[in-house]
């Protein structure tokens, strides 16, 4: 009944009509867009199949002893600490420790290193091993401050090799048996629509969890006898619910549309919706949470901004790569290709921690928007207005 | 359960600033009227009974029910706050229906009450109205209705009849007493009008203080020999103004009557002892409490 009428008030609110249409507006431009043409099979004999990655060692060993070499001599490293560029300079105790770290990959000494501006061909020694040298670059990474070539899966880009028909043709077999065509299509539209959905459900959650300040219903409410938890949760499921229907339209809409490119296909029918539950559910979930506790306790539009920031950075991470961009607490999770679904596989587990981080995130903080929901209900909390030093100004107390 | 609300030896602080000082009120079945200027408390006690504000010292209870069971005090008040609206978008009917959910009212009980109080506050035919588009007047009577939707035992009234017309003011006292003859409704205000025309029993709050209690034929026997009317010429008001406490004045040509509160009769012009009313009775309290009255300015 209640959860009915909270309903109701967003479905006809001007936010959500703006959020449906942002929405939509993602999907046809951006993964629509990118569903002109199927997938092609591939062709013997062709002049190049593209790049992959490989975890090939001695590769990724090399490129990454001759890449630290380099930025080595020009005394500046490139880091990507949130997302953005980041030149770092270290200063001479960690500088040091740079220079030990390259003799141990390569044996060149400090002096032969800085004896000439440019460094011909970098050989490793021969007793280095992949364990070993992986060690290495977490200790340069760390050096750098995070986020640097030498980090994780960054790594495996000095190992880029082209690909052959063989390989084009395993990665194709993938995307028509293992991926049944619709679950390769169901990740791309998952990484354009994830980008949206975690921040575009703050603005509806906002308006919502703001609407009894701003209409001046706050006192009716309050002095009803219904427990905070359960009119919070009730609003909170309400907009959850409300928030999934264009989803479901988009979702429906992509599955048809790929259904189109590959007429008489044999696919995974509910391949796009479980995607989408499972990977957009906890984005919804959160930018929904943080719009409604950060209403909550600072009132005003504070919600847009603590999400945006999140989000902003977030998105920022997300540009060192689009393949498989998934880390444990990564908000937005990027992976803008039909291909790669063994790099998504192979981040399964780190995929399920972050979903199920985020969901339990969210139900906690609605849990903590219950109780500061309760502290202003009865007078112990007035909200914090950061444009009035603190004070909300539609709460001061008269006597 | 008794109907009654103790209010014993409360205290209530903003900050540095006392708002409530010492509070001790006894109020029982039937209409009692909580007068005082702006400022001087009233809805800080009145938030208080309703649980929207914590006391920070003293005792309250409602109907034997103490203060901070907040769910039990919630289930047995009504509250029509001051300054109060709805979700504009929804009707007259969806308004009520939302907070009789919120109220826990079971589904045929509360059509049951709401189809009575919306005849009752004669707003049966706005039903399907936006509450975005209802009068002044129309809000406040549906205001009434949400406060008595789940059958309160207590109805807290805060400045209901403030920015009313006349007819919608006295449609609006009779609403209340009509509704206390079955509970205690306690109306806040700073109109001696609406006291006057509804209440038995009052109390004069004055900067957070009880300044005094009892019935309003007591309030007015207080204030009787301490009334006056005096004819002065128009030059002489000034004077007349800054001497006395003056609660009303009618103008003729060249000469004014004043009427005045005063412990004894004024030694000026044409004197005569008046019978008081209410407001001649509410200032008089105030001054005789030591209370700053400013009668006769503006």
């Amino acid at each position: 009944m209640l959860f009915l009428k909270e309903c109701r008030k967003i479905l006809f609110s001007f936010p959500f009509v703006l959020y449906f249409i942002a929405t939509a507006a993602m999907y046809f431009t951006q993964f629509d867009s990118d569903c002109d043409e199927p997938l092609q099979k591939p062709v013997e004999g062709m002049e190049s199949y593209g790049m992959t990655v490989k975890e090939i060692p001695e590769l990724v060993m090399n490129g990454a002893a001759e890449s630290l070499v380099e930025e080595y001599l020009a005394g500046s490293y490139q880091t990507y600490p949130y997302g953005f560029l980041k030149n770092v300079r270290l200063k001479e105790k960690d500088r040091t420790r740079m220079a030990q770290i390259i003799e141990e990959l390569t044996g060149i000494t400090k002096e032969e290193l800085e004896a000439s501006e440019e460094y011909g061909e970098v050989k490793l020694s021969k007793e280095m091993t992949y364990e070993n040298f992986k060690e290495r670059m977490q200790e340069a990474d760390r050096i750098l401050g995070g986020g640097s070539r030498y980090s994780g899966n960054f790594l495996l880009q000095f190992s880029r090799v082209p690909k052959t028909y063989e390989d084009a043709m395993e990665e194709y077999e993938q995307f028509r048996q293992r991926d049944g065509i619709t679950g390769a299509y169901a990740r791309l539209y998952c990484d354009y629509l994830g980008i949206v959905l975690s921040i575009l459900p703050v603005f509806p959650a906002v308006f919502l969890a703001g609407m009894d300040e701003r209409t001046r219903m706050e006192p009716l409410v309050y002095c009803r006898k219904i427990l905070p938890l359960k009119l919070v949760f009730t609003r909170y499921s309400a907009l959850i619910a409300v928030l999934h229907l264009p989803v479901v339209f988009t979702a429906v809409l992509a599955h048809i549309r790929v259904l189109g490119l590959y007429p008489g296909a044999e696919v995974k029918p509910f391949a796009i919706f479980l995607y989408a539950l499972l990977w957009l559910s906890p984005n919804i979930l959160t930018a929904a949470a943080v719009g409604m506790l950060s209403t909550e306790l600072f009132s005003g539009f504070a919600g847009i901004l603590v999400q945006g920031v999140w989000w902003f950075f977030s998105v920022m991470a997300g540009t060192q790569g689009l393949t498989g961009m998934i880390g444990r607490f990564t908000l937005v999770m990027r992976h803008n290709n039909l291909l790669g679904s063994e790099i998504f596989e192979a981040e399964w587990e780190t995929v399920l921690f972050n979903r199920v981080f985020f969901t339990v995130f969210s139900l906690a903080a609605v849990g903590v928007t219950a109780v500061v929901f309760e502290a202003k209900r009865r007078g112990r909390y007035h909200g914090f207005s950061f444009s009035h030093g603190g004070k909300n100004p539609r709460r001061q107390s008269e006597p | 359960m008794e109907d009654r609300i103790e209010i014993r030896n409360v205290n209530k602080f903003y900050g540095r600033k006392q708002a409530l000082k010492n509070v001790n009120l006894t109020i029982e079945r039937g209409m009692f009227g909580l007068l005082g200027r702006n400022g001087a408390g009233k809805t800080t006690l009145m938030k208080t009974l309703v649980t929207l504000h914590k006391k920070d010292s003293g005792s309250i209870t409602v109907c034997g029910i103490p203060v901070e069971s907040a769910k039990e005090i919630r289930a047995i008040t009504g509250y029509l706050p001051q300054d109060f609206n709805m979700y504009p978008s929804m009707t007259v009917w969806e308004s009520l229906d939302y907070l009789g959910v919120l109220s826990g009212m079971e589904r045929k009980l509360k059509r049951e009450r709401m189809e009575m109080l919306l005849k009752k506050v004669n707003l049966t035919e706005q039903s399907r109205k936006k509450v975005g588009a209802l009068s002044g007047g129309m809000r406040r009577r549906l205001g009434i209705a949400q406060a008595l939707l789940h059958d309160p035992k207590v109805l807290i009234v805060d400045e209901p009849t403030a920015g009313l017309d006349p007819e919608e003011r006295i449609r609006f006292r009779n609403l209340l007493c009509e509704t206390a003859q079955e509970r205690i409704v306690i109306l806040s205000t700073h109109i001696v009008g609406d006291i006057e025309a509804t209440c038995e029993k009052i109390a004069v709050m004055n900067e957070g203080e009880i300044l005094w209690q009892g019935t309003v034929e007591r309030l007015l026997r207080e204030a009787e020999g301490k009334v006056f009317t005096v004819q002065v010429e128009n030059r002489e008001l000034l004077r007349v103004k800054e001497q006395y406490v003056v609660t009303g004045m009618v103008a003729h040509g060249t000469s004014t009557t004043v009427r005045l509160v005063a412990e004894k009769m004024p030694g000026l012009g044409q004197a005569a002892e008046a019978e008081p009313n209410v407001e001649d009775a509410y200032i008089y309290c105030l001054s005789s409490h030591g209370c700053e009255v400013m009668g006769g300015e503006g």
